[in-house]
């Protein structure tokens, strides 16, 4: 499929996006604050893909490759639209560090809703988290690739990851409360 | 220190089972984006390669004129004043303000030209840029047929001197590592993303390609490519005066005066011109890159010059002309003259330089030197005393240095980079021994690909 890519054949491009477009959208989706925007770098991010397949080098799994990609179109992305921009602002202030090993409560919402709540995140505490806590990236990678301190992605991430918590816990609250009405 | 905690893990676990689909609309746009991007490509690809098809036709057609014109022009007056045999003072010298290039004729000897070839320079120039005027000196030369003698001071010897340029360049074709990472997984289905382990990632797309170039570029410097090349094009016979573009004239500096008769004798016959033939060239080359756009090359190559010369009736006699023991020879007095196929074949190890002139077009320019030995020859030289051709390969100089001109544009095949354009190639050293006026060059289309991927 790769070879068929890189002959330009449309089928095999075709093929390819369909395979990996739906969880690179998902990816897409953790780090705007709209569908549309989503979509805009799903986009963008396809096209990069198809352009530069020539230097996949099936060393790696190619659902890895694209990932990694989407992941960097969509800093771009954030860093490029003024919308985000404004919030995307890291000062280097050293803030206070949250103990990661704080208790936490247990995740029982659905994935789009856990989802939805990283989105309402302010775009750097929501950037930082996604690459923290999802990608997996550690403090020194985040700060090289946002242009940040180190110690600036450890404090950010904790608030972030504070936040989060704390609206995790006012949902399950919520849903408790449900269940005892009914 | 990832994933330390029990949280991270339970948003991760839920970020995998998130399932979203595109729209239908954003296949659309990539579909409609990948094509502009393609047709931009392609523009981008034939912009240069019409440019360099075009400075190569240029080129090639400018040369083949100089060369036709100037040889035409010298071979005409010859048999004219061959035909016409005019008549010459005995013992009577003129001196001759023209400089032959190269030329070097004793005082006594006498040799015909009608007017036109006294005034060399004029004609020369005006041959070449004006063929209509050249056609008319040509009439005039018919008509009058005038004899005159010209004699050059021996001494006089004029020298190019050749600046090498030889830069060096690179295509800096280095590719972009994938940075995956094991343990990243998708499902068959393509739709979940499962065991995301911690990767590397430094920076964003741009910065990242940056880095792992830069990794790669490391990697690569230590590494030979070897590629396949072929040459195909005409060659010639002349030697290029780099003071005035032009080439020189076709004269022996070993006219030897024991043979011309310096008493009133038939004027000599001069030597053929030389038409342009086939070139071809192969071989295998091993490419290291040096730096972010520089690299250099060498190998192994096989090439073929030849040109087309008129000699007369060939003459089976053990004889001793210019010193070289000969059994046969073509005696160029005759009226009626055969065309002949000068052959040379040459083993050469070239060493060039390629410099990638921009960043982000594969187009570079590549010199070099190249170190040939003339392996076999069945090619003729004139003696001017003997006024006949004869082949021996010690008349030659065996060993030759070339110098390398060209451009070459990269299109991937395969993921292996194919390189072609045009590449002008110069004889350094003269041909012929004794003889500074013959030098072999050639003009061709080459093509070169590379064997292993980037």
């Amino acid at each position: 499929m790769v070879k068929d890519c890189l002959k330009g054949k449309i089928a095999a491009q075709k093929q390819l996006y369909d395979l990996f477009s739906a969880p690179m959208l998902t990816i897409c989706y953790r780090y705007t604050k709209s569908m549309a925007d989503a979509e805009d770098v799903l986009q963008e991010g396809f096209v990069k893909v198809f352009f530069n397949l020539h230097q996949y080098k099936f060393k790696g799994e190619l659902g890895g490759w694209i990932r990694r990609i989407m992941v960097t179109t969509a800093i771009n992305y954030l860093k490029r639209n003024a919308r985000y921009q404004t919030e995307l602002v890291f000062p280097d202030e050293h803030l206070h560090v949250v103990n990661s090993s704080e208790s936490h409560p247990e995740v029982k919402m659905e994935a789009k809703e856990l989802a939805d709540l990283i989105r309402q995140l302010p775009p750097g505490y929501q950037t930082i988290f996604n690459l923290y806590a999802v990608e997996g990236f550690n403090h020194v990678e985040i700060g090289k690739m946002l242009g940040i301190q180190e110690s600036t992605s450890r404090s950010q991430y904790a608030r972030a990851r504070a936040l989060l918590i704390q609206w995790i816990e006012q949902k399950n609250n919520v849903a408790k409360k449900n269940v005892y009405a009914k | 220190m990832f994933m330390q905690n029990e949280f991270e893990k339970q948003v991760q676990q839920k970020m995998e089972e998130l399932k979203l689909v595109p729209s239908d609309p954003v296949w659309q746009k990539v579909e409609m984006q990948i094509q502009k991007k393609k047709d931009r490509r392609r523009m981008i690809l034939w912009i240069p390669l019409f440019l360099l098809i075009s400075a190569g036709l240029w080129l090639g057609i400018n040369q083949y004129s100089n060369t036709y014109s100037v040889h035409h022009l010298e071979n005409k007056t010859k048999k004219q004043s061959a035909v016409i045999q005019p008549q010459s003072t005995n013992g009577i010298t003129e001196q001759n303000d023209q400089t032959s290039i190269g030329k070097n004729i004793p005082e006594n000897a006498v040799v015909s030209h009608n007017p036109v070839t006294k005034n060399k320079d004029h004609i020369l120039t005006s041959a070449v840029i004006d063929k209509k005027s050249f056609k008319k000196i040509q009439r005039k030369q018919i008509s009058i047929a005038v004899a005159t003698k010209i004699h050059t001071k021996p001494d006089v010897v004029i020298q190019n001197k050749i600046t090498s340029e030889q830069r060096s360049q690179t295509k800096a074709n280095v590719p972009l590592d994938t940075g995956f990472k094991a343990g990243q997984t998708f499902d068959t289905a393509g739709t979940t993303i499962k065991n995301i382990e911690p990767k590397k990632i430094s920076e964003p797309v741009k910065q990242d390609s940056v880095l792992i170039k830069k990794m790669n570029l490391k990697k690569d410097v230590s590494k030979w490519k070897y590629n396949v090349i072929a040459i195909a094009g005409t060659s010639g016979l002349g030697r290029i005066n780099f003071y005035n573009g032009q080439k020189s004239l076709n004269y022996s500096p070993n006219y030897s005066s024991s043979g011309s008769t310096s008493g009133g004798n038939p004027p000599g016959y001069g030597p053929s011109e030389v038409e342009k033939a086939f070139y071809l060239a192969a071989g295998v080359v091993a490419k290291k890159t040096l730096g972010k756009r520089i690299s250099v090359s060498t190998g192994l190559q096989y090439n073929y010059y030849s040109n087309i010369i008129e000699v007369g009736s060939m003459i089976n006699q053990n004889t001793v002309i210019m010193d070289y023991s000969v059994s046969q020879f073509y005696t160029n007095q005759a009226m009626v003259l055969e065309p002949y196929q000068n052959h040379y074949h040459f083993i050469s190890v070239p060493a060039v330089f390629d410099w990638q002139l921009l960043k982000r077009l594969p187009l570079n320019f590549n010199a070099g030197l190249s170190l040939q030995y003339l392996a076999g020859s069945n090619a003729l030289r004139f003696d001017y005393t003997t006024q006949s051709y004869f082949h021996s390969i010690d008349a030659f100089n065996r060993t030759q240095v070339f110098s390398e001109l060209g451009m070459t544009y990269s299109v991937p095949l395969k993921q292996k980079p194919l390189t072609f354009g045009p590449q002008l190639q110069y004889g350094l050293a003269q041909l012929e021994k004794d003889n500074p006026e013959h030098h072999l060059f050639s003009f061709g289309l080459k093509a070169q690909w590379q064997l292993s991927r980037n």
